[in-house]
C-alpha cells in the first residue's frame, strides 16, 4: 500500500512542521522546504480571483531564513504562540518524484496574558518530494480568515 | 445626539461628564479621551465622515464594466461603488429605501439590477428604483398609494470625485472640489497615480484594536519610522537623517517623502545615538527583496500620502497600495490594503511588487510593527482619559499650508492633523 505510506509521510511532514512553529523551534521552519522551495500565505479571496498578492511570499528557502531572522531579531510584536491542527488530508496527485497533498487547518493563537482565539482557518495545497526525508517543494496556505486579527508574525 | 459647547468640549444630550478640556488652539497635547470616548466616535461619524470630507471608496479599476459594484464603508455607513449603463460611477448608500436592508452583500460583483432580497425592491446600478412587487396590490386592495413616486425612493447618491483612478465620495455639499482638497499634496499623489491604467494585484485585510486616528498619527509621523522599524533604518529605506519632507494641507491631507541614498555621511548618527533599530551587521540572505527599480525618475524610497479621513497611499520601493481606514468602533478599525500595479508592468517589475509586498500589510516587516505600536497605545491610555500625549518634536505649531517641513524629525504633520480634526469637530 504505497499510497498509505505516502499519506503517512505527508502527515508526518505536516505535524513536524507544526511542532517546529508551535513549540519554539521556528529557526527550523525553512528546513522543511527544498532550497528552491516556495511558500505562499494567501487570502482565499485573492486565490479565488487569481490575484497574486500574498500575506507572506518566499520564493526560495533563503527568503524563509530572512523571515525567521526578522521574526527572531528584528520585528516588534507582543509575545504569543500558535497551535496548529490539521484535518481532511488527501493526496491529490502522485508522480514518481513528488506528491501533491491537500489538508484543512486551524491555528489557535494564544497571547501571553492567556487568551486564545481562533486565529486562522483555511486549507493547504502542497507538493512534497518523494525522498527518504520528504520536504515541501511548494506550500500554498490559503486562509479563509481574511480579516487578520491584529497582525500576523509567524508563518502557518 | 451630541452637542458642542464653545470651549473645546463635546457633550451628549442627557449625558454628563463627557467634556473634553482642551485649551483652544493646542495641537501638541492631545487628550487621550479622543481615542477612548464612544460619544466622540459618534460625533466624528457625523462631523467628519459624513461631513465636508472626501472619503475613499475604491479604484475605478475595481469596477471596470457596467453593472460592476463593490461594497465598502464610509465611516460606519455601508456604501456601494457602482458603474451604470453609461459608464458613470456612483456611490450609493447600501440601505434599501423600503425598510433599510443591505441591498448588496457581496464584496464585489456585477449585476444589471440591484435587488434587495427582503421584499424584492429593485434598483438600477445608478440607484434609481425600478421595481416594487405588488405596487398596485393584487386586485383586492393593499399595495402602495397611487401617488407613490418611484423617483423619490431610490438609493441615496453621494457626491463622487475621481483622481487618476482613485474614487472618493462625500456626503456634504460643502466639501471643496477634490483638486482643492488635495491641494499641494496632489503632485505626490499624481507621481504614483499618474493616470496610467491600474491593475489590482490583491487585497490584505486586518482588524486593528485601536482608534482610527492613531493610524493617521502614525502615517504622518516621520519620527517613528526609523526608530520602530529596523528594516527601514538598517537597509536605508527610510532614516530620519535622509533628505525628506512632510507637507500638510488644511483639509487634513498630507504627504511624507524620503529620498534614498541621501544620508550615507550621516547614518553613523544612528550608531552614536545607540539606536537599536539600526544594525550594521544585519544582512539578508536573499537581497532580491530590496532590489528596488527606480520607476519615477527619482530616488524616493517612501512616499506616504495621507488622504484624511479614510485613505493612506504608499509607494515603498516598488510596492504600491491604497490603505483604506474604516472605523468600526472607538477602539477598532479595519485596514484594507489594495495592492496595485500598472497594466503595462513588465513581468520582472510585477515580481518585485509581489516580493516587496512582504514589507507591508498585516505581516509586513515594516507595517506589522505599526499595528503593534497602535495597539499598545490603545491599551496604555485606558484609565488615562484625563491625560494627554506630548507632540512637540519640531515645535508646537501645525505646518503652514504651502510650506513643506524640510526634515524628518518633526511631528508638525500630526499637529496639522489635530488642527483639522478640531476644526471639523468644532472643539
Ligand atoms: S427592505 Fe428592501 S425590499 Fe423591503
Ligand atoms: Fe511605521
Amino acid at each position: 500500500m504505497e499510497r498509505d505510506t505516502l499519506k503517512a509521510q505527508a502527515e508526518e511532514l505536516l505535524y513536524r512542521y507544526a511542532a517546529a512553529i508551535d513549540d519554539g523551534e521556528l529557526s527550523q521552519w525553512p528546513e522543511f522546504f527544498v532550497a528552491e522551495g516556495v511558500y505562499k500565505l494567501i487570502p482565499r479571496e485573492n486565490y479565488q480571483r487569481g490575484l497574486p498578492v500574498c500575506l507572506i511570499y518566499c520564493k526560495n528557502r533563503a527568503m524563509m531564513v530572512d523571515r525567521v531572522t526578522a521574526i527572531l531579531q528584528a520585528n516588534q510584536y507582543s509575545p504569543h504562540v500558535y497551535r496548529h491542527h490539521y484535518s481532511n488530508l488527501r493526496l491529490t496527485a502522485v508522480s514518481p518524484d513528488e506528491v501533491t497533498l491537500v489538508a484543512n487547518y486551524v491555528v489557535h493563537r494564544t497571547h501571553e496574558e492567556g487568551d486564545t482565539i481562533v486565529f486562522s482557518t483555511g486549507r493547504i495545497i502542497a507538493r512534497m518530494t518523494r525522498t527518504a526525508e520528504p520536504r515541501f517543494i511548494e506550500k500554498v496556505v490559503i486562509y479563509d480568515t481574511c480579516r487578520i486579527p491584529d497582525l500576523l508574525v509567524f508563518p502557518i | 445626539m451630541a452637542t458642542v459647547t464653545p470651549h473645546g468640549s463635546i457633550a451628549a444630550a442627557g449625558e454628563t461628564g463627557s467634556t473634553l478640556d482642551w485649551p483652544a488652539g493646542d495641537v501638541s497635547h492631545i487628550p487621550y479621551r479622543v481615542f477612548t470616548d464612544p460619544q466622540i466616535f459618534q460625533a466624528e461619524q457625523e462631523r467628519i465622515f459624513r461631513g465636508p470630507t472626501w472619503n475613499y471608496v475604491g479604484l475605478e479599476a475595481e469596477v471596470p464594466h457596467e453593472g460592476d459594484y463593490k461594497t465598502t464603508h464610509i465611516g460606519e455607513v455601508p456604501v456601494i461603488l457602482s458603474r451604470d449603463r453609461d459608464g458613470r460611477l456612483h456611490v450609493l448608500i447600501n440601505r434599501c429605501a423600503h425598510r433599510g436592508a443591505l441591498v448588496l452583500r457581496e464584496a464585489f460583483g456585477s449585476k444589471k439590477r440591484f435587488n434587495c432580497i427582503y421584499h424584492q425592491w429593485g434598483y438600477d446600478p445608478n440607484g434609481d428604483l425600478k421595481a416594487v412587487p405588488f405596487k398596485a396590490g393584487a386586485g383586492c386592495g393593499g399595495g402602495l398609494d397611487e401617488r407613490f413616486a418611484m423617483a423619490e425612493h431610490g438609493l441615496k447618491r453621494l457626491r463622487v470625485a475621481t483622481f487618476n483612478g482613485l474614487v472618493f465620495a462625500s456626503f456634504s455639499e460643502r466639501t471643496p472640489p477634490l483638486e482643492e482638497y488635495l491641494g499641494g499634496v496632489m503632485p505626490a499623489v499624481a507621481r504614483v497615480f499618474d493616470g496610467r491604467p491600474l491593475v489590482v494585484l490583491g487585497y490584505l485585510r486586518q482588524l486593528v484594536k485601536a482608534n482610527w486616528k492613531l493610524y493617521f498619527e502614525n502615517t504622518k509621523d516621520p519620527y517613528h519610522a526609523s526608530l520602530l522599524h529596523l528594516f527601514h533604518a538598517t537597509f536605508g529605506l527610510y532614516r530620519s537623517t535622509m533628505k525628506g519632507e512632510i507637507y500638510a494641507e488644511p483639509s487634513g491631507v498630507g504627504v511624507l517623502i524620503a529620498h534614498g541614498g541621501t544620508d550615507e555621511a550621516k547614518k553613523d548618527q544612528y550608531e552614536r545615538e545607540e539606536i537599536s533599530s539600526y544594525r550594521k551587521s544585519y544582512r539578508l540572505q536573499e537581497p532580491a527583496l530590496l532590489d528596488i527599480a527606480w520607476e519615477y525618475g527619482d530616488r524616493v524610497t517612501n512616499s506616504i500620502q495621507t488622504l484624511f479621513p479614510s485613505l493612506v497611499n504608499h509607494q515603498i520601493g516598488n510596492t504600491i497600495a491604497t490603505r483604506h481606514v474604516i472605523p468600526r468602533a472607538v477602539d477598532r478599525f479595519e485596514l484594507t490594503w489594495t495592492f496595485v500595479g500598472y497594466a503595462d508592468d513588465p513581468p520582472e517589475l510585477r515580481e518585485k511588487r509581489l516580493l516587496q509586498a512582504n514589507l507591508v500589510g498585516p505581516a509586513g516587516y515594516i507595517s506589522l510593527e505599526d499595528v503593534e505600536a497602535l495597539e499598545i497605545v490603545q491599551k496604555a491610555i485606558q484609565g488615562g482619559e484625563r491625560e494627554t500625549s506630548f507632540v512637540e518634536m519640531g515645535g508646537q505649531t501645525p505646518p503652514f499650508a504651502a510650506q513643506p517641513v524640510p526634515n524628518l524629525l518633526s511631528e508638525a504633520a500630526i499637529r496639522g492633523f489635530w488642527h483639522t480634526w478640531r476644526t471639523l469637530m468644532g472643539v
